[in-house]
């Protein structure tokens, strides 16, 4: 399902992690990326990713709060997310251990 | 209302309605939340990314929208991209209307045909265009007369009363101008004063079709048609757009005199820039045009395929 969400899988996948660690409005969402991951998402990136996951079920809004709507990651995005992580890992693995294998890279 | 809340409200009004209804005033709460804590630079940044997710909005409606919401989606950003293209393309009739141009068409081959072929385009895109509004504008005027829809009957009418209101001041101006050799300063306001208007008259014009296309209950089948046009119209668009690139690359190496150092550019000016500027807009529409058929092509070869 990754491949649907094209050019905005990153923006979307920090995202669903983000809400993975519970329920978070667009500006919660903006710090805690900032915070954990170093990415300062803007708004646009942020909402083009957030309309693409509402419609994808992978997230939910709740009720606004003064203007605010907090959304949380529904059954579905935790398990694209989790499909994501786990390849991501294996990807990440491979090229660490291979990395080591073939020893200092010299340019 | 302070400049931060000004700006707020500037660029959310440049999200599609539909996008606005659903998250605008989250967005909004969300953008004054940002601005209200970054630094001067980092509120550029903001608003930069947020005029790019705007754009986004627009070529990638919500996809649960039905298909033939969304190909009016892009057929809407296709009309825009049209009405740009036809005042590029009239700068560009003005420019090479000069005695010069037409002598160095008749001594050069190669920019005697690219200019055959420019006006050929030009005439076949008028005619999609034309083709494919007839039928969408007679199902819009049977609807609006039938269910006495004054927002769209308004939407038909302005327009073509705006062009002909644009038209008589144009006229007006013309036969109230001095001569304009005795008074060069008040001939180039002048053709300001029409310019400007003309655009306000395009820019509502544009308006009116937009919203008669996100308003209006269209046949399906009738929708799924402009696609078709969508294509023929991009076609024509390019081969216009290739056209002007080659005349302006060809009387530059076979006229550079003419191309050089004349003074046969929109306002007197030098004719580089003219020709220039004109084949930059030219390129953007048709790359427009071509984005959002594209995009109405997939969401039709989509249907057929679900």
């Amino acid at each position: 399902m990754s491949e649907d969400l094209g050019r905005w899988s990153d923006p979307s996948m920090l995202v669903l992690a983000s809400l993975a660690g519970g329920p978070k409005h667009g500006y919660a969402i903006t710090q805690d990326i900032a915070a954990q991951v170093g990415v300062q998402m803007g708004p646009g990136t942020l909402y083009g990713a957030i309309t693409r996951l509402e419609e994808r079920g992978l997230i939910e809004a709740l009720p606004a709060e003064q203007r605010r709507r907090p959304y949380r990651i529904t059954a579905a995005g935790a398990g694209e997310l989790a499909h994501a992580a786990r390849k991501m890992r294996a990807v990440a693995e491979l090229g660490l251990t291979r990395l080591a294998g073939a020893g200092p890279v010299t340019a | 209302m302070t400049r931060d809340a000004l700006a707020v409200r500037a660029v959310l009004g440049l999200y599609p309605r539909r996008w606005r209804d659903r998250y605008g005033e989250e967005y909004a709460a969300l953008l004054a939340d940002l601005l209200a804590c970054s630094s001067r630079r980092a509120r550029l940044r903001v608003l930069a990314n947020a005029t790019t997710g705007a754009a986004d909005a627009h070529f990638r409606p919500p996809g649960g929208m039905p298909m033939t919401d969304r190909i009016r989606g892009s057929l809407g950003v296709a009309v825009c991209a049209l009405v740009v293209f036809t005042i590029a393309g009239a700068g560009f009739q003005k420019m090479t209307e000069d005695q010069p141009f037409h002598v160095a068409a008749s001594q050069h081959v190669v920019i005697g045909l690219s200019f055959s072929i420019l006006r050929a385009a030009a005439v076949a895109a008028g005619v999609v265009a034309l083709a494919a509004a007839v039928p969408l504008l007679w199902s819009v005027l049977r609807q609006a007369i039938a269910g006495r829809r004054l927002d769209l009957l308004a939407r038909l009418v302005l327009p073509p009363l705006a062009i002909l209101a644009w038209l008589r001041i144009a006229k007006l101006i013309v036969m109230m101008s001095p001569r304009p050799e005795a008074h060069p300063m008040v001939n180039i306001a002048e053709v300001l004063i029409v310019m400007a208007l003309g655009a306000v008259v395009a820019g509502f014009c544009t308006w009116c079709a937009v919203s008669i296309l996100h308003r209006a209950e269209l046949p399906d089948r009738l929708v799924r048609a402009q696609v078709i046009a969508m294509i023929a119209l991009t076609v024509c668009m390019a081969a216009v757009t290739v056209s002007d690139l080659t005349w302006g690359l060809a009387l530059r190496l076979l006229d550079g005199p003419l191309f050089n150092n004349g003074t046969e550019g929109l306002f007197a000016t030098s004719t580089p820039p003219s020709w220039a500027i004109g084949a930059v807009v030219l390129s953007a529409a048709t790359i427009v045009a071509a984005v959002a058929a594209t995009r109405a092509a997939r969401e039709l070869r989509g249907a057929g395929a679900a």
